[in-house]
């Protein structure tokens, strides 16, 4: 039977010589004792303003930051960029808590903090908490959702726990003066799923909000945390730590992912650029420094621009049994880009597109909401 | 009191810690990320331990743990999915098993994670859906319909061979490499 030849494959693995751990206990006992520590500050000192602070870190327009702020530079919204709530911006949020518990607020620098938008029309922002337990926002686009019945079918996505086969249990109380649902994900006819706040943000517009942590989490709270989250306006726009210059073809940014920086830019870690043909992902990271210079002799390093280029192969979860490759350089300030992931035959893309990219460093001030120019 | 609570903890993770390896290694297919997810997971351990000794199973709380940052790592960045090494690493070394044992593996690694999480949980584990659906926080009939998902996936990729009968399943989440009591487990708590 399959099932036995499944189990029968796991224990091979298991089996495996383990090589050298990096598991280090001692770094563990640090990291918990500082999250504790955050922890008990954060109910010493008056959790509502921090936690509203944390807010307006992510919802704040231009000049409205604090002093002391990790940037100095308001953060920039861009109206050209604005997204409306019929056609979602890769460039900029367009939906955000506006109001979490006080326990859990937004944490900043940290890198689950993270929201993803994509152009088909959903949205996600998770914030992390200490308590890990996370609150999903999703928002669809008007148009990516159809009801019928008890059924709200949005067609696509699975990132979010609820945002597919979605079926209406009972009505909510109004959000905001519009009808909203419990509703529960699939196989729910059957069991109690885990419970979706589910409501009409816009006309044909649904947003779905759910616990990752909790199946059941408390209705008062689920609402009042949906009646407070802001929808399209003056949002911040995603920041970006290089530019790709004049790089020949249409080339778009798709599918940013952001970081949260404490009372700073939502810098954009993760995005993805396409022309049509061809799709990269394109990675900064400043959090995990790594040295400008060649690992590996030619063919796999490289020197463009200034920047040493190493080429990497991916790892074995191969799309089609097809290896993938990525190249990665630093730069001086320890930010380090990754471009990828491609065929072996596309190799050569990822060289050209590099070598129209600026890096732009590690300073806030130098960012740039365009991607590319 | 905080010495105490130390010292136990490092008894706890030292004595799990292989265990703890091999369970992210089979949901990562990746013993570098294998680790960091580890990592990530005793420390979460750590700021719960008192709520993780009063459940039933400690080792059922830990893998859960485990099973969660395994698929929350999945869905942040990009970049630290990719393994970085000198030069371009050639694919996993062969075992002596047959051509069919390495299909299956390479078939389990391109699962999506999350059916690749329940198959963990289900044939490696010996979980019952009930628990694994606790483990994944969602619900017995996603259990199923993702087992059955990845089943299917595991039939197309392996074609016609694919039920060949191959006896033997495997423990999970105990420091001993020893059949667990089955079904009858632990609670769990949140993690």
């Amino acid at each position: 039977m399959l099932e036995e030849s499944i189990g029968k494959a796991f224990q091979e693995m298991a089996d495996q010589e383990q090589p050298h751990s990096r598991i280090s206990i001692q770094q563990a006992l640090r990291d918990g004792r500082t999250r504790l520590r955050r922890r008990r500050l954060m109910r010493a000192v008056g959790t509502p303003a921090l936690a509203a602070a944390a807010v307006l870190a992510i919802v704040l327009p231009s000049g409205s930051l604090p002093a002391g702020s990790h940037s100095d530079r308001p953060q920039s919204v861009v109206p050209s960029v604005t997204a409306t709530a019929r056609h979602f911006s890769p460039l900029a949020v367009y939906a955000s808590f506006g109001w979490l518990p006080a326990k859990e607020p937004v944490v900043p620098s940290m890198r689950k903090d993270y929201a993803e938008l994509n152009v088909w029309g959903q949205m996600e922002a998770t914030s992390e908490t200490y308590n890990d337990r996370a609150w999903e926002l999703t928002a669809f686009a008007v148009g990516r959702c159809s009801r019928l019945g008890n059924h709200i079918d949005c067609g696509f996505g699975k990132s979010h726990s609820c945002d597919y086969d979605a079926y209406i249990q009972a009505r909510a109380p109004a959000v905001n003066g519009r009808q909203a649902y419990w509703v529960y994900d699939q196989g729910t006819k059957n069991y109690p799923g885990m419970r979706c706040l589910a409501w009409e943000y816009r006309p044909g517009g649904w947003a779905y909000l759910s616990n990752a942590g909790e199946i059941n989490p408390s209705k008062h709270l689920t609402v009042r945390i949906a009646s407070n989250v802001r929808f399209g306006g003056r949002q911040p726009s995603f920041e970006f730590a290089a530019q790709i210059r004049k790089l020949p073809g249409k080339w778009q940014v798709v599918l940013p992912t952001f970081f949260i920086q404490w009372h700073g830019p939502l810098l954009a870690g993760n995005y993805t650029i396409t022309d049509g043909k061809t799709t990269l992902s394109i990675g900064i990271n400043f959090s995990s420094p790594k040295h400008n210079k060649c690992l590996g002799a030619k063919p796999v390093c490289r020197v463009i621009n200034g920047y040493y280029v190493t080429l990497i192969k991916y790892l074995p979860q191969t799309r089609g049994g097809q290896d993938h490759y990525a190249i990665w350089a630093a730069d001086a300030d320890d930010a380090f880009v990754m471009i990828g992931e491609v065929t072996r035959k596309h190799i050569g893309l990822l060289y050209t597109v590099f070598s129209h990219m600026k890096m732009l460093g590690g300073v806030p001030a130098n960012w740039t909401t365009k991607p590319i120019s | 009191m905080t010495d105490s609570r130390d010292a136990e903890f490092a008894d706890f993770v030292a004595s799990r810690e292989a265990s703890l390896r091999r369970l992210a290694n089979l949901l990562c297919q990746d013993w570098h990320r294998a680790d960091d997810v580890v990592q990530a997971a005793i420390t979460k351990l750590y700021v719960h331990w008192p709520r993780a000794r009063a459940a039933d199973s400690i080792d059922a709380y830990v893998r859960a743990i485990v099973v969660r940052e395994f698929l929350e790592e999945r869905r942040s960045s990009w970049i630290r999915r990719v393994t970085l090494t000198g030069q371009l690493p050639d694919r996993p070394a062969a075992s002596t098993d047959p051509e069919t044992a390495l299909d299956m593996q390479a078939a389990i690694a391109a699962l999506p994670p999350r059916q690749r999480a329940t198959l963990v949980l289900r044939f490696y584990c010996d979980l019952p859906v009930e628990r694994a659906a606790q483990v994944l926080g969602c619900t017995p009939g996603t259990v199923k319909s993702q087992t059955a998902k990845a089943l299917t996936s595991l039939r197309i990729a392996l074609g016609p061979d694919a039920d060949a009968a191959r006896v033997g399943t495997a423990p999970c989440g105990s420091p001993a490499v020893t059949r667990r009591g089955g079904h009858g487990e632990e609670g769990l708590g949140h993690a």
